[in-house]
């Protein structure tokens, strides 16, 4: 069913050519897509223009003036809070992306290659934890590193409980539960371009002479690190503009830019300096992502066209 | 990558593997069920005794019920809308040249990519600049936003595969295109349409980043649960949270069951 093949660029063309979809159903076609456009036009772009402006406006509590300062910026740049949080969200959300693609793409490959016929029940096992709503998980990891907490107590019975008694509050603690959320994204993720690899595919490339570091390097590496990247970028993004877990888990050291950011419009009122972090921080975030995109390119491992 | 050594090294270690990943997806989870049912109001092991009093509780409470209530009306709100936008959009995709709808991806894609926090703010500021009083209303409208790209992949996956020949043909024998619709392209696409609604509905009834930013004094199933973490380690939250389990998971069993049978009945008519 899902055949590989790399498809040269006429074949699609020539496609093209030879059956045009009909006229009138191509002029209405974009009638079709205009309530969506008025609708995120209203609730997305407008409201992210609003925003942007926003973080260019001096500030007062709950209210905003007219007139054009950048003053927001400077005063976030220039708090050490800020930096120290901003800091800690990048690493919280580097390493939580680290270790969720460290164990979600060998599981993803375990389901995919080993499994056998639990293919299709253990994949079904992976998209239902995901089912399971963020906040009781945040809560479960609370129950579980609490200081009578399961692991808190199986630890003291092997005698590796850290010496401050309790192991909730800290970066480990928001990172666990961070992880725990996001595996089964990447897996799902990783899944997806695994199933364009047929497993003769490694047979093939064994008859061929390959090794096994050159079959990883030559064959899977190249079709699952475009899915690992967007897994690694997803899960980096919304793990560092998390401002729920570090509420709960992370306590003063595991506290982020994003909880300060969330503080700055609901508590002291400040949306000017509020938008002008947000916007600093997405553009770390567009950095990441530019990063990653150029190292993928520089490795030749975003040019594999894959036609399911 | 030594976990990827690991699975090379032996036929049984991605056995191993697997168990030790899914276990840690599933055990925190397993924590909060074995909890709703102690007796006892510590979450302390070893159990000291099965009880029902935490769902008695749960469900005789005035905040948790008018929550479900409230996140039901949301939910519901959210599904509706988002499966006719979503479903217009879906087939007008289909219908556009391919730059325009280069253009139009980037824009209902954008949601999945701006992180809840931002979202959430950005409409915060809106909200509060048009003088629109925060509501139920508003976090509908703000979960439209947050779950259309979503329902866009789900409906997207499959309309595009379907051969618009059909469309075409019954152009041809003079059907209108509101009876096109209808007796064409609906009865081929119903059930992944619904899947993406009652995912639309599954999201929305979980969501609390954006939630929280656009709520007006009510409150949802997550919020509350949100302020019950913040108050004290208080047990209820773990029949409530098993509660809410059940709701998803039975929701996102019938979610795979529809997305099947809309791939078979596509099947089923290609092959006629």
């Amino acid at each position: 069913m899902m055949a590989v093949a790399v498809a040269p660029p006429q074949a699609d063309a020539a496609e093209a050519a030879a059956a045009p979809p009909p006229a009138p159903a191509r002029r209405r076609g974009w009638l079709l897509t205009l309530p969506a456009v008025v609708v995120l036009g209203f609730l997305l772009v407008a409201p992210f223009l609003v925003f942007t402006v926003y973080a260019f406006l001096k500030g007062g509590f709950y209210q905003v003036t007219g007139t054009f300062t950048l003053s927001n910026f400077t005063s976030a740049v220039g708090s050490e809070l800020t930096r120290r949080l901003t800091l800690n969200a990048l690493e919280i959300g580097l390493v939580t992306a680290a270790l969720s693609l460290a164990l979600g793409v060998p599981l993803a490959y375990a389901i995919r290659y080993r499994a056998g016929r639990l293919e299709y029940p253990l994949l079904g096992l992976v998209v239902f934890s995901m089912f399971t709503s963020y906040l009781v998980r945040i809560y479960a990891w609370r129950v579980i590193l609490g200081n009578d907490g399961l692991l808190t107590q199986l630890l003291h019975r092997v005698g590796l409980a850290p010496r401050d008694g309790s192991l909730l509050f800290s970066k480990p603690a928001v990172v666990a539960a961070l992880v725990h959320i996001f595996v089964p994204y990447v897996a799902l993720v990783a899944y997806a371009a695994f199933r364009n690899i047929p497993g003769d595919f490694f047979d093939l490339a064994a008859d061929l002479g390959a090794g096994r570091v050159q079959r990883w390097r030559r064959v899977v590496l190249p079709l699952v690190a475009p899915a690992a990247a967007s897994g690694f970028l997803y899960t980096f993004v919304l793990a560092a503009s998390d401002y729920v877990t570090p509420q709960f888990l992370g306590g003063t050291n595991g506290n982020m830019v994003g909880l300060q950011i969330s503080q700055q419009f609901t508590q002291f009122g400040n949306y000017p300096l509020g938008a002008a972090t947000s916007i600093i921080v997405l553009l770390l975030f567009m950095f990441a992502y530019a990063v990653v995109t150029g190292l993928l390119r520089v490795l030749g491992l975003s040019s594999v066209v894959i036609k399911g | 990558m030594s976990a990827l050594g690991l699975l090379r090294s032996g036929r049984r270690a991605p056995g191993l593997y697997l168990a030790v990943v899914l276990a840690f997806l599933y055990l925190p989870i397993a924590v909060v069920v074995l909890f709703s049912f102690n007796s006892s109001n510590t979450l302390n092991l070893p159990i000291k005794g099965f009880s029902l009093r935490w769902y008695e509780a749960v469900l005789t409470d005035p905040t948790y019920t008018s929550a479900l209530r409230n996140s039901l009306i949301v939910g519901v709100a959210c599904a509706i809308v988002t499966t006719v936008l979503g479903t217009l959009a879906a087939f007008g995709l289909t219908r556009v040249p391919p730059r325009l709808r280069a253009g139009l991806a980037v824009l209902f894609f954008a949601p999945i990519t701006l992180p809840g926090l931002f979202l959430g703010l950005s409409l915060l500021a809106w909200f509060a600049k048009l003088d629109i009083e925060l509501s139920l209303w508003t976090v509908a409208a703000a979960h439209v936003v947050y779950t259309f790209p979503y329902f866009l992949l789900v409906a997207r996956s499959v309309l595009d595969r379907i051969d618009p020949q059909y469309d075409e043909l019954a152009a041809d024998l003079g059907a209108s295109s509101l009876r096109r619709f209808t007796r064409v392209t609906l009865p081929m696409t119903w059930p992944v349409l619904v899947a993406g609604g009652m995912l639309s509905f599954v999201l929305s009834f979980d969501e609390f980043f954006i939630t929280f930013f656009v709520i007006g004094p009510q409150s949802t199933v997550p919020l509350v649960i949100y302020s019950a973490m913040r108050r004290a380690i208080d047990p209820s939250i773990n029949a409530f949270a098993t509660l809410l389990l059940l709701v998803t998971f039975l929701s996102g069993v019938v979610i795979a069951v529809l997305a099947r049978a809309g791939r078979a009945a596509r099947k089923g008519v290609k092959a006629s």
